[in-house]
């Protein structure tokens, strides 16, 4: 046969599904769910200043590299949003 | 088989449908989950005070909710005979995300000019979420039912209009039983002295959802 009908699509991505439901009204667990969810950023960092942390993060104990920036960039927003 | 009793309303009765169902459905032997994704959390209360008063309940209700409620629901599918969802009566994600996954969405709507003036928007959403779950089945129902009059009837004859959300043509009346049964922990099945009429009801739209619907 030479005509056809045309195919309709009749399921729809799991990105589209999502994009759908996103459009309700966020509710709490949405907002716990993005807390819980970790982005990763690439940080540019001079090694003199790397140094620098390394030196703070060995005098500490229970720490790590991470902790010590993320400590930083909580100590900065609670700075700012005392501010604000 | 996922049933969320859902709308964008509140106060229409959801819980009240979704907890009785689950009593009927977990007597007829199967293995249900019943899941609170209401913000006002009064499917968990309900399922408190069973715990408080010691009452045998043979199913678990958990709370969840948000936009993961899909992702959930799909993991523990397969866990359970049925999983009914009480979502509370506003277009949230919970709600979305709920209807994404159902096999049905079961919608009251008490006899009242506010309640039905949301139907459009019902239709809207569920005309939105369709393509994501084409399986879905959407009713629609009187909860509330006045004792006389004719708005039970102007209200059905309004809901009946809707052909993307189908009208299910029993009713479930404003009776106190579900209320005293609501806040002993009970379902109107399982009172010491029955409400009838409260029984039967509850019994004719469990029938139409888990024998009419999948037969």
């Amino acid at each position: 046969m030479s005509v056809r009908k045309r195919l309709e699509r009749t399921r729809i991505e799991e990105s589209e599904v999502n994009a759908l439901i996103e459009k309700g009204a966020r509710v709490k667990e949405d907002h716990l769910a993005d807390s819980r969810e970790w982005m990763y950023v690439n940080l540019r960092i001079s090694a003199s200043m790397l140094k620098n942390v390394d030196k703070c993060v060995k005098d500490r104990v229970g720490i790590v590299r991470t902790g010590w920036i993320l400590e930083a960039i909580h100590e900065k927003l609670a700075k700012e949003s005392s501010r604000s | 088989m996922i049933i969320v009793v859902g709308g964008i309303k509140g106060g229409t009765g959801k819980t009240t449908i979704a907890t009785n169902l689950a009593v009927l459905r977990s007597a007829a032997g199967k293995k249900v989950l019943l899941v609170d994704a209401d913000e006002q959390k009064s499917t968990s209360s309900w399922a408190n005070q069973r715990d408080f008063l010691d009452i045998a309940t043979g199913w678990s209700t958990i709370q969840l909710g948000g936009k993961a409620l899909r992702s959930q629901l799909e993991r523990m599918k397969s866990d359970y005979d049925d999983i009914i969802v009480d979502v509370g009566g506003r277009e949230t994600t919970s709600l979305r995300a709920a209807i994404s996954i159902a096999d049905i969405c079961l919608i009251p709507f008490k006899p009242r000019s506010l309640d039905v003036w949301t139907l459009s928007d019902v239709k809207v959403l569920i005309a939105e979420m369709k393509p994501a779950n084409p399986k879905l089945k959407a009713f629609s129902m009187v909860n509330q039912a006045d004792p006389k009059g004719s708005d039970n009837e102007g209200t059905i004859s309004i809901l009946q209009e809707c052909e993307e959300i189908k009208c299910i043509e029993s009713t479930i009346g404003s009776r106190k039983a579900f209320a005293n049964a609501a806040g002993d922990g009970l379902a109107v099945s399982e009172m010491k002295v029955p409400d009838k009429k409260a029984v039967q009801e509850m019994q004719e739209l469990y029938d139409f959802i888990y024998k009419k619907c999948t037969s």
